[in-house]
């Protein structure tokens, strides 16, 4: 099929001849639909105008001189009869002069022959304020005019804008709010949990004293129930230390207190603690201890603190095999890994792990005791030291936790 | 319904009867999210429901409660940022229903599935004129009357509305006569 020729640019668009050519408008129809228009004789002056533009501007008489009312703001020409009508299909803004906010958005017609110009536009409106300036209401735009299509465009598009900056406004605010109650909750777990910690201590101290019959023999019974309140007066006071380590954490108060750290001795002291209850599930202990004068730049206890909680960990999920602790420094720092042979866990929980208080909500507090806030407190240890922490597992495969300290961190034998 | 139209039933709820009452509507009418966003669609089930709750809530009928926010749509819609636009459609009551369809046809093209209800103005004098009020959804009368009320205490003229003519009587839309300045006077 043949395609439809599409006239160029410049072609003129072929007409129908006779009547129709001109749409037969008499002068009330035309001042309708172009309430804005000028015409202007080869002289510049203004023969007529649109009834509306007369009223917003009433000085606008013809046959005033065009140069005397407007100013063409686009496109840059020369003011005269040619060179305004070789412009055609070129968009026109006129200025009034008496009227600042009154632009016109237009084109240039020729007229009679050559003989006059008819400048057909609208207000170029973009601001809805200019509307009561100007006193022009819908009646004064013809029907067929787009600017006020364009006007309640420019208004939802306002309203959309103001919706989304109330909405970011309010939101805002919840995390301020929210943020603000879980710092007022970490200072008063953090105020507390050192509230807890003191009865705890005589509960403990005393409990300990009747257990080893320091002051004389109990009765048996008193001596194993004695044995109960100490023990899990210790476990207590564990959660409680937990707690107060987050707490501290989450409210900022807990800040590191560096020094050097010779890595081998104390990975040996964390192994030292945990001896006893691996040796009684009958699992083996093995520490590679890297380069001998291996030292790093931190805070001592938060490094044991971490390694003794994945020793710990490792050595309550495992039950047969042992646990053996790697260090490996390289280039991208130091890595410790705590390795195990425990019943593993399912990768998908693993990133739940790491937040505060999920372990109970998988359900493994109940199964194998702890807060489940000791991988937590670990990930913000670590992360205090500019570090990262992973832990890689497959059900009854092991586990193994890799903490990386950055390589800022170590000071010799790295 | 547009979220606009929500929001002026929520703004309504909220300057008579307190923020407690409009939490009772939207618990009542199930809306979990209040915050409504101007320019997103809602269904119109939404806005009916809480018509029906607030009906329920403050104890008046439905008619009274659309009617009520028809008033109060036209101070809304002002308050929204749509004042200039309402200067723009006229700056006076008859001016303003003449040109009420026009500026509903022109919102369409910025709220695409906007489904405006459609305005015509008959047998205008200086005192009283006949308004036809055409809507694809049922029982929304009383939201035009209650407009209307609006719109003669935003041009400063007294009016007095009637339904001369209702789809509840078999019609295709409602006829209202509306008396205005001098015409509202003279029945006050």
């Amino acid at each position: 099929m043949a395609k439809a020729r599409v006239p160029s640019h410049d072609e003129p668009i072929s007409r129908p001849a006779g009547p129709a050519a001109g749409l037969g408008l008499d002068a009330e129809a035309l001042g309708r639909l172009f309430p804005f228009h000028l015409v202007l004789d080869r002289q510049l002056a203004i023969r007529s105008a649109g009834a509306v533009l007369q009223r917003v501007l009433p000085a606008l008489a013809p046959p005033a001189a065009f140069s005397d009312h407007f100013t063409v703001r686009r496109p840059a020409l020369a003011l005269d009869f040619d060179t305004l009508a070789a412009h055609t299909r070129t968009i026109f803004l006129l200025a009034a002069r008496a009227a600042p906010d009154l632009i016109l958005k237009g084109e240039m017609i020729p007229l009679k022959a050559g003989a006059q110009l008819a400048f057909i536009g609208t207000p170029w409106i973009t601001d809805l304020t200019a509307l009561p300036r100007l006193r022009l209401t819908a009646s004064d735009f013809p029907v067929h005019d787009s600017v006020s299509d364009f006007l309640v465009l420019i208004q939802a598009q306002k309203t959309a804008l103001e919706d989304a900056r109330k909405l970011a406004e309010q939101l805002g605010e919840a995390r301020d709010a929210a943020l603000k109650a879980s710092r007022v909750k970490s200072e008063f777990l953090a105020n507390m949990s050192h509230e807890l910690r003191t009865p705890l201590n005589a509960i403990i101290g005393f409990s300990e004293m009747l257990s080893t019959q320091t002051l004389g023999p109990l009765p048996e019974q008193y001596h194993s129930y004695a044995d109960y309140i100490r023990s899990s007066g210790v476990m207590l006071l564990d959660l409680i230390n937990d707690l107060l380590d987050l707490s501290r954490i989450e409210a900022g108060q807990y800040s590191l207190e560096e020094s050097e750290v010779a890595v081998g001795p104390t990975l040996s002291e964390c192994l030292a603690v945990v001896t006893t209850d691996a040796q009684r599930k009958g699992l083996k202990l093995s520490l590679e201890p890297g380069p001998r004068d291996l030292r790093l730049r931190a805070d001592q206890r938060a490094i044991k603190q971490i390694v003794l909680n994945l020793l710990s960990n490792a050595v309550k999920f495992t039950e047969r095999g042992g646990i053996s602790v790697h260090v490996e420094p390289h280039r991208l720092g130091l890595d410790l890994r705590v390795v195990d042979t425990g019943i593993g866990i399912d990768p998908i929980i693993i990133p739940c792990l790491f937040e505060p208080f999920r372990q109970g909500h998988i359900g493994l507090s109940r199964k194998y005791g702890g807060s489940g806030l000791g991988l937590s407190i670990c990930r913000n240890l670590v992360e205090l030291h500019g570090g990262t922490i992973a832990l890689a597992s497959e059900p009854g495969k092991g586990t193994t936790a890799t903490v990386r300290l950055p390589p800022g961190r170590i000071i010799a034998g790295g | 319904m547009y979220g606009l139209i929500n929001k002026a039933v929520h703004d309504l709820v909220v300057s008579k009867f307190g923020e407690d009452k409009w939490t009772e509507i939207a618990r009542k009418a199930g809306v979990t999210d209040p915050n409504f966003v101007s320019m997103a669609k809602y269904p119109d089930e939404v806005t009916y429901k809480l018509v029906g709750a607030a009906s329920e809530v403050l104890g008046a009928p439905p008619a009274a409660i659309l009617e009520a926010f028809g008033e109060y749509w036209t101070v809304y819609s002002a308050e929204a940022g749509f004042g200039h636009l309402l200067d723009f459609a006229g700056n006076n009551l008859v001016d303003f229903l003449r040109n009420l369809d026009n500026m509903h046809t022109r919102v369409q093209l910025t709220f695409p599935e906007l489904e405006p209800p459609s305005f015509k103005v008959s047998e205008v004098t200086d005192k009283s004129l006949r308004l036809h009020y055409y809507s694809k959804r049922p029982g929304l009368a009383p939201v035009a009357m209650g407009m209307i009320k609006g719109l003669g205490k935003r041009f400063n003229t007294p009016v007095s509305i009637s339904l001369d003519r209702g789809r509840d009587n078999g019609h295709d839309h409602d006829e209202f006569i509306v008396l205005y300045g001098e015409g509202a006077r003279a029945v006050a």
